[in-house]
């Protein structure tokens, strides 16, 4: 998804719907339809491309946040890793983020994979806690966010290699400074 | 301000597509919070207005046949007057007639659209659906959302009749 509306597109999308409507104008004057009719057809028309269209419609009114959004975060942790992750799932909580984990959303019974995919659809921000190595799990959810364009903030919990799909994004060291670290997370994602 | 209110734009553009976007955002702001943020599937109000068109054209039937018995006390009234006035009571009988010819109609009007609101509902069940849940644009979103501004349309075009 891009980030911004560009005015060109703005522009070229008040054209074609203008050029529409004077079609379906010109159009109902040689058939002879009256205002009325006129009016319904270019009204239907109108809902008809909205709702074909209606991704990018979805887009716009996302990027142009005439809606009020909670930031939803996903966050992919180790077991061994529970502790710091309440912590930052607090933190997150605190600044008006709805958070996504494995340990609240899925229950007994539940498919894991549905579930985990679900939770980074409806995601906008991938946090992932870095141990000394990525577990399979984590793999499997890092590998979905990229997929699905999320912004990944990867934080590092104790020294450790930084695997390769991660290596250009900037990330947040938590083992230095737990305080920043929890400030620069929840600034990242909110 | 009522001739805005009564204008042709307002009925057949502003109402049915205002009526959209109030649908989309009630139906935005009910939705669980822990859940996506907006969504293609929140366009998909097309079922949900043609319910309301189907509905308010009842209860616009539903005027229509008060009226009707007005007008005929009212026609009542006039024929034992003595003179009778020609003019008033042609003007009743005018109106009279026109309000049965469209009860006569309306019957079958709600039948169709509550036959249009069962085979849109059916077509996005069975083929509105990409995934569990995912619509398809088109015969998930499009096609049900003009078919609601349609009976919007009509309902409102009966209306100002």
């Amino acid at each position: 998804m891009k980030n911004r509306i560009d005015a060109t597109s703005i522009v070229a999308v008040i054209a074609a719907i203008a050029s529409l409507m004077a079609t379906i104008v010109a159009l109902a004057q040689w058939l002879g339809l009256g205002t009325d009719l006129s009016v319904a057809l270019i009204t239907v028309v109108i809902t008809i491309i909205v709702g074909v269209f209606a991704n990018v419609v979805t887009d716009w009114i996302k990027i142009a946040k005439v809606l009020p959004f909670s930031r939803r975060v996903f966050v992919s942790y180790p077991h061994d890793a529970e502790e710091v992750a309440t912590k930052i799932i607090s933190a997150l909580r605190q600044a008006g983020a709805q958070v996504w984990t494995f340990k609240e959303r899925v229950r007994a019974g539940d498919n894991i994979q549905s579930a985990v995919q679900k939770g980074i659809a409806d995601a906008d921000s991938f946090v992932v806690l870095l141990t000394c190595s990525l577990s399979r799990n984590q793999q499997y959810e890092l590998g979905l966010a990229q997929a699905r364009g999320l912004k990944i903030i990867p934080v590092i919990l104790e020294p450790t290699e930084i695997p390769s799909d991660l290596a250009k994004v900037l990330y947040v060291d938590y083992q230095r400074n737990p305080e920043q670290a929890l400030r620069e997370i929840v600034k990242a994602v909110t | 301000m009522v001739d805005f209110l009564t204008s042709t734009v307002f009925r057949y553009l502003i109402f049915p597509i205002g009526s959209a976007i109030l649908g989309i955002a009630i139906k935005y702001v009910t939705r669980n919070d822990r859940y996506k943020s907006f969504q293609k599937e929140d366009l998909a109000v097309g079922l949900e207005l043609m319910l309301t068109a189907c509905l308010t054209f009842v209860a616009l039937t539903t005027d229509r046949a008060v009226s009707l018995a007005s007008i005929n006390r009212n026609l009542a009234q006039l024929l034992q007057q003595t003179p009778i006035d020609i003019t008033s009571v042609n003007k009743l009988q005018t109106q009279a007639l026109n309000l049965t010819n469209t009860l006569a109609t309306s019957g079958y009007l709600v039948a169709f659209m509550l036959l249009g609101l069962w085979g849109i509902s059916t077509l996005v069940r069975k083929r509105g659906w990409k995934s569990d849940t995912e619509m398809d644009t088109v015969q998930g979103i499009a096609v049900p959302l003009a078919f609601g501004v349609l009976s919007l349309i009509v309902v409102m075009a009966g209306a100002a009749q």
